[in-house]
């Protein structure tokens, strides 16, 4: 490491007298962030500029709206400390390529949803946010927890009123004791209750009680600074109802599906594809329907952009072929996620928590991906790599 | 509608003169401001760019221009690879286009170049990009310690980054999987390729000496030994530990 630079022939330019410095920030700000941060050690100037908020909301917005979309994985198995990855696919076109890191071990925590390149994360008495880059956390205020509860928690950001926000709702369970132990398959879920806090407020708020059964752990959808999640069927209703949760307003209401979907489960999860609410639904033939809500809040606007065919990727063929066995065989896809569209339009999938496939609609083909030292059993969101923080004003 | 076509005249730093079409001219929000705001037939005076630069860019917009327009048949991978190497070209012009793409505002043109300039700083140490760029290392000893201790684990794992892509395996059973002796295991570990080898002849090994191809190809080769092998039923698991020392 030393001091001086050796001068080579005068080819290269000195890159700092030559261009201004907004050039450079622009430069700076197309850099993966785990090269950002590396390039802090080359000049103190370039120190100057990395740690600049303007150059981190520059930098966001890009890393935002590249083509080549971005994850976190977390693995599932406490014995590996929940160890996160950042992946991220924006060489995949040009390349063939996916950029995977193991980030820095943050503490044994639980990663529940991510938003603006910023992580929140729980363990049992704490809920986080944090920024996996720049390992900075945030420990939000206690919320009293019920007992026996399920929560369900969600972070957003609204875009007019620049808060960031976590919802908790929380059901409680009216347990059922059989035989002097508690029947967890017939305790039905009473009552829930929603909190929300704003990243910033002392406390949380209470904001009324819900109707809708939220605990399928199936991620979120942030969509128009509103949150969307897919309610499961209950006593009252069979089919799975569509809800928003507006940022701003704290409202909920319900988003109509298209109405082919007469039947129950048919919209099986939420994900937002190219800004658009998306749904992936099972009609017939087992196969994968990949739905977009191409104007928000208008029902026709629903149309069916892919079908995705039945597939089996071979990793999972032969590591799982105890859970093939049971129900769920009957609908291999009935694991699968759709998590987002690369820039050739070929799709990311996630079956069963365990493997990644891309698939191209236009040959029918899917390529299984794995990377060195991957987790076996993760946690899948997606996530902008950025050096964020809450108060940075992002667009 | 059958008119020709108008024409804008640009006068460079170096007293060139270019005659373009005006939809190709106007990819430039600043040639566009003047000349709609200005005399729309006298010349255009582009001080800050030299002939070869205006030239090279006048080429970019020609070609982005037409393709837009439909009236060349080209498609947008295509367009692609044209861009890529466009931008391939030594440091002092690629400065040059993007100092230019900044005055002229043409977006896009100025999107690429940082783009590519931001290409050849991913995945070097910052030694080498201020070898690269020619950079002077400002940093005293101590602060240089303090920077790098506060996001160690960003500098630690240059060898943990590593692609790993499986081709195409057949969508079939799993038997299939095991008479399938094409299957090839490639994995590139920052940005080398590390090992390649033929599933059928893992299967009967216990472990694997892999060998790292190094940056300089006049050192030996380094050899890292596989962790752990699992045989599962016609597939194999291969974990790899291998980390870089600084």
């Amino acid at each position: 490491m030393s001091k001086l630079v050796k001068t080579s022939e005068q080819q290269t330019s000195n890159m700092m007298e030559k261009l201004p410095q907004e050039i450079i920030l622009g430069i700076l700000s197309r850099l993966p962030p785990t090269s950002l941060l590396q390039s802090m050690l080359v000049c103190r100037a370039w120190l100057r500029l990395i740690r600049d908020p303007l150059l981190v909301a520059t930098h966001f917005s890009h890393m935002a709206d590249k083509d080549g979309p971005s994850f976190i994985f977390q693995s599932n198995r406490p014995s590996s400390s929940y160890q996160l990855f950042f992946i991220d696919f924006s060489d995949f076109h040009s390349q063939g390529k996916v950029m995977f890191k193991k980030l820095p071990d943050l503490m044994s925590i639980y990663l529940v949803d991510s938003c603006n390149g910023l992580l929140c994360m729980r363990d049992a008495r704490w809920i986080y946010i944090c920024n996996p880059f720049t390992r900075v956390y945030l420990q939000l205020p206690k919320l009293v927890n019920y007992p026996a509860q399920v929560g369900r928690i969600a972070f957003g950001f609204h875009q007019t009123t620049k808060q960031y926000k976590v919802i908790q709702v929380a059901y409680l369970r009216q347990l059922v004791l059989l035989g002097g132990r508690i029947d967890v398959a017939t305790s039905t879920l009473v009552q829930s209750q929603v909190h929300v806090l704003t990243i910033g407020d002392p406390s949380w708020r209470h904001i009324g009680t819900l109707p809708y059964d939220l605990t399928r752990p199936m991620p979120k959808a942030l969509v128009n600074g509103r949150l969307h999640w897919l309610s499961k069927p209950n006593n009252d209703t069979t089919a799975s109802i569509l809800i928003s949760f507006d940022l701003e307003t704290e409202q909920f209401q319900e988003v109509a599906k298209p109405d082919c979907c007469g039947s129950n489960r048919c919209f099986h999860h939420l994900m937002v594809l190219r800004g658009f609410l998306s749904a992936g639904a099972y009609h017939d033939n087992d196969e994968l329907e990949v739905w977009v809500m191409k104007e928000y809040g208008l029902k026709e606007s629903w149309i069916k952009e892919f079908t995705i065919g039945n597939h089996l990727p071979p990793t999972l063929q032969q590591n799982d072929l105890l859970h093939f066995n049971m129900a769920k065989a009957r609908f291999p896809n009935s694991s699968v996620r759709v998590l987002c569209i690369l820039r050739n339009d070929e799709i990311l999938l996630e079956y069963l928590n365990r493997v990644v496939v891309v698939f191209d609609p236009r040959h029918g083909t899917f390529k299984e991906l794995t990377f060195d030292a991957m987790p076996h059993w993760y946690k899948i969101v997606v996530h902008v790599g950025s050096l964020n923080w809450i108060h940075i004003p992002v667009c | 509608m059958g008119s020709t076509s108008t024409k804008i005249k640009l006068r460079t730093s170096d007293q060139k003169v270019f005659e373009v079409e005006k939809a190709v001219a106007v990819q430039s929000q600043t040639i566009k401001y003047i000349y709609e705001n200005g005399c729309p037939d006298s010349v255009i005076h582009v001080h800050s760019v030299s002939g070869d630069i205006l030239s090279k860019i006048l080429d970019y917009c020609k070609k982005h221009v037409n393709s837009a327009a439909g009236k060349e048949d080209i498609s947008p991978e295509e367009l692609y690879e044209w861009d890529a190497n466009f931008v391939k070209v030594d440091q002092n012009t690629l400065f040059d286009l993007i100092l230019a793409a900044n005055c002229l505002k043409i977006e896009s043109l100025l999107d690429l170049t940082c783009q590519t300039v931001a290409n050849m700083i991913k995945g070097k140490r910052p030694e080498e990009i201020r070898t690269t760029f020619n950079i002077k290392n400002d940093y005293t000893i101590e602060a240089e310690e303090a920077v790098r201790r506060e996001n160690k684990w960003a500098f630690d794992m240059l060898g943990g980054v590593g692609t790993m892509v499986i081709e195409e395996l057949a969508d079939d059973t799993m038997s299939k999987c095991v008479t399938n002796a094409k299957s090839r295991v490639c994995v590139i570990a920052a940005n080398q390729i590390v090992m390649m080898r033929s599933i059928s002849k893992l299967a009967n090994k216990k472990s694997i000496d892999v060998y790292k191809q190094p940056q300089n190809p006049t050192t030996p080769r380094i050899k890292e030994s596989v962790k752990q092998i699992n045989v599962g039923t016609g597939f194999i698991e291969l974990f790899f530990h291998f980390k870089c020392k600084m």
